[in-house]
């Protein structure tokens, strides 16, 4: 069998297997335990010291150690209710405007994704948060979707990141070290949480019933001074954790790993200065936290047989020589490569394909000629896109578990198409201004 | 209760049931028979498999705060004490190891492992257990046995060897790769536990269907 015939025969195998519903990371590893004993001459013996290596050496990786931690500590924050306080008085600050309730969201979302690194706990905290609040002040069914599942995956593009340690810890390259890609993000997500904040303004102050502003009763209850405290005193505990975190990975001071560990234990610490440490919250943490971590673990694993049968069958260099070989524009070959991904975020989830994708994809795009730190972050970006896509997108399924029976998923599928839309445009943006990526840092690592 | 079930299924059955079941070949009634009594004790089996798998991930889960000490300790002691411990490194690594890999099943039984299932969640359940059997024994098994089974002898030569990490510290790692074997036999459990369920659940609605 010719390599190309392979190549293509290990991916269209791929999605058809997905397809029957298999746990996916059970299913990389078994396409790539068929394909490499078709490429290694049904050598088992062979294969499975290669495979038990490869676990062994995931198990010595010191980056990826950041995973559990970045996860206990979201799962501590989520229980010590610090994004609720932070909600009430963003409620109370920006409720009086024009689509201020949506505005809120963005604003908690924003603050919250700088303090933790996975999505699933904000996007299931603000549904259950804000959805009666904005349905209770008449906002559309489909905007209130869209606002809170788009809001609530910016935590996996907002540094920390689950995402950006675990294609640090993939790829393990200099220039896409995890402090590199942390540095990288802070820009682009702030791009597009403001896109949407900006998008949510100017849509609700052209049609108004989209959503309507607070009672002027319910908003003159506070004065100025009462408003700036209530703000001042939830923005403290987040923002003491992202100095903690963020401050001393830019700083130098700390590895991304050892961060992690100052940021859970700073959420261990505001657990218990909000009272709520006790033994069932240690506890149901570390369950929550062992349940998510194993299932990144998991596929990190089925991933890396995949793409390590893949390369060493040559398939990484069948793609790039029919990409490059091609002598299409390099920014067709980008394009080709960020459709592929967007098409694949819309039946598989950001972690498979970043591992199917990164090994393959990062050597072409350095080849030609494009920043690897930039090129990263493009693929993150676009990677938000498969929390949102229909048909399959995980926020998507979060918020309907928990938001009431009247949303179904079609007015989810509805409200969220402007967002992604809007995460497309900030990859443009980021296309149109590289510096915007690779700015921040070059100023914090030279 | 179980029992039960099994009386009042055998006397509701019709007569005209009663007489094709007469007209069988032995082998098949010995096999209707024997899978009818051991539908109790696979059902029993898969939930003590379970049972198993679910104790040992809330035990290990708690490895993570351990791991979150270590972290911290070397943290404070490198940059507050400025004297940095030799140990701390590879210590953090592998309870970070052991801890996910004691993990992978704990996620199994927890349904936590991520699936495409919007094209299989449109058919019958009957299809679904059919399906995930198929899946099971095609894509699971024989990968995650030949896994275990290379696992253990990964660990059995390291043990031989009484293996320790090339490190200033040299920390004996042979235990560790014993426990990697062990969390892989784990998984291999989970699946058979999930294969047994699914068996199960596509008996009782074969009965449902044709009583």
């Amino acid at each position: 069998m010719s390599l190309e015939f392979l190549t293509v025969a290990m991916f269209v195998t791929l999605i058809f297997a997905i397809m029957l519903g298999h746990p996916l990371a059970y299913t990389l590893a078994a396409i790539a335990t068929l394909f490499g004993l078709i490429d290694n001459g049904f050598n088992i013996p062979m294969l499975f010291e290669m495979f038990i290596n490869n676990i062994w050496g995931l198990m010595e990786n010191y980056t990826l150690v950041a995973i559990p931690l970045f996860i206990l500590m979201a799962q501590l924050l989520d229980r010590s209710k610090v994004s609720e306080a932070l909600f009430e008085s963003m409620y109370v600050v920006l409720g009086s405007i024009k689509g201020g309730l949506g505005l809120a969201v963005v604003l908690v979302c924003t603050v919250f994704a700088a303090t933790t690194g996975i999505i699933g706990a904000s996007v299931v905290a603000m549904g259950l948060l804000a959805t009666p609040a904005l349905m209770g002040k008449g906002y559309q069914k489909e905007m209130t979707a869209g606002i809170i599942c788009a809001s609530g995956t910016l935590g996996i593009l907002i540094p920390p990141s689950i995402m950006m340690v675990v294609y640090g810890g993939l790829t393990g390259m200099k220039e896409t070290s995890v402090g590199n890609l942390f540095a990288g993000a802070i820009f682009p997500g702030l791009l597009l949480a403001g896109l949407y904040f900006s998008y949510i303004l100017i849509r609700c102050n052209i049609n108004p019933t989209l959503g309507p502003p607070i009672s002027k009763d319910e908003a003159s209850g506070y004065t100025a001074g009462q408003k700036w405290a209530m703000t001042l005193k939830s923005l403290v505990p987040p923002l003491a954790l992202i100095l903690a975190v963020m401050g001393t990975i830019l700083g130098g001071v700390a590895t991304p790993t050892e961060a992690a560990g100052l940021g859970a234990f700073g959420a261990v610490l505001l657990a218990f200065f909000n009272k709520k440490l006790n033994w069932t919250v240690l506890k149901e943490s570390a369950y929550a936290t062992l349940k998510t971590t194993s299932m990144v673990m998991m596929l990190f694993i089925g991933g890396k047989f995949f793409s390590a049968v893949f390369l060493s069958m040559g398939g990484g260099d069948v793609v790039a020589d029919l990409l490059i070989g091609s002598g299409m524009n390099q920014w067709i070959i980008l394009f080709i490569m960020m459709f592929i991904v967007f098409i694949m975020g819309m039946f598989i989830d950001w972690a498979a394909i970043l591992l199917v994708t990164v090994p393959i994809f990062l050597p072409i795009a350095i080849e030609l000629g494009f920043d690897p730190l930039w090129f990263s972050l493009l693929l993150c970006v676009n990677l938000q896109t498969s929390f949102l896509t229909p048909p399959f997108g995980y926020a998507l399924f979060y918020f309907k578990g928990v938001a009431p029976s009247q949303f179904t998923m079609m007015h989810i599928y509805r409200g969220i198409m402007p967002f992604v839309l809007l995460q497309l445009i900030s990859i443009a943006l980021l296309c149109l201004f590289p510096s915007l990526v690779t700015w921040l840092p070059g100023v914090f690592f030279g | 209760m179980i029992k039960a079930g099994i009386v009042k299924d055998r006397s509701g059955s019709s007569r005209e049931n009663q007489s094709q079941y007469n007209k069988l070949p032995d082998p098949v009634r010995f096999l209707i028979h024997f899978l009818k009594k051991e539908t109790n004790m696979l059902e029993s089996l898969s939930k003590n498999l379970e049972k198993v798998i679910h104790k040992q991930g809330d035990i290990t889960s708690f490895l993570v705060y351990p791991l979150l000490i270590i972290v911290v300790y070397e943290v404070a002691m490198r940059y507050v004490f400025n004297a940095p411990t030799t140990w701390a490194f590879e210590a953090t690594t592998f309870l970070y190891g052991l801890h996910y890999m004691f993990g992978l099943s704990y996620s199994d039984v927890h349904g936590a492992h991520v699936k495409v299932d919007i094209f299989s969640s449109l058919t019958s359940e009957k299809v679904q257990a059919v399906l995930s059997i198929i899946t099971n024994l095609v894509f699971f098994m024989p990968v995650t046995i030949c896994l275990t089974l290379w696992g253990i002898k990964y660990a059995y030569q390291s043990t031989l060897g009484l293996e320790v990490n090339s490190t200033s510290w040299a920390p004996p790692i042979w235990p560790l790769k014993i426990l990697m074997a062990l969390c892989l036999v784990f998984l291999v459990l989970q699946g058979i536990a999930n294969l047994l369920k699914d068996i199960n659940s596509l008996k009782q609605q074969g009965r449902k269907v044709n009583p």
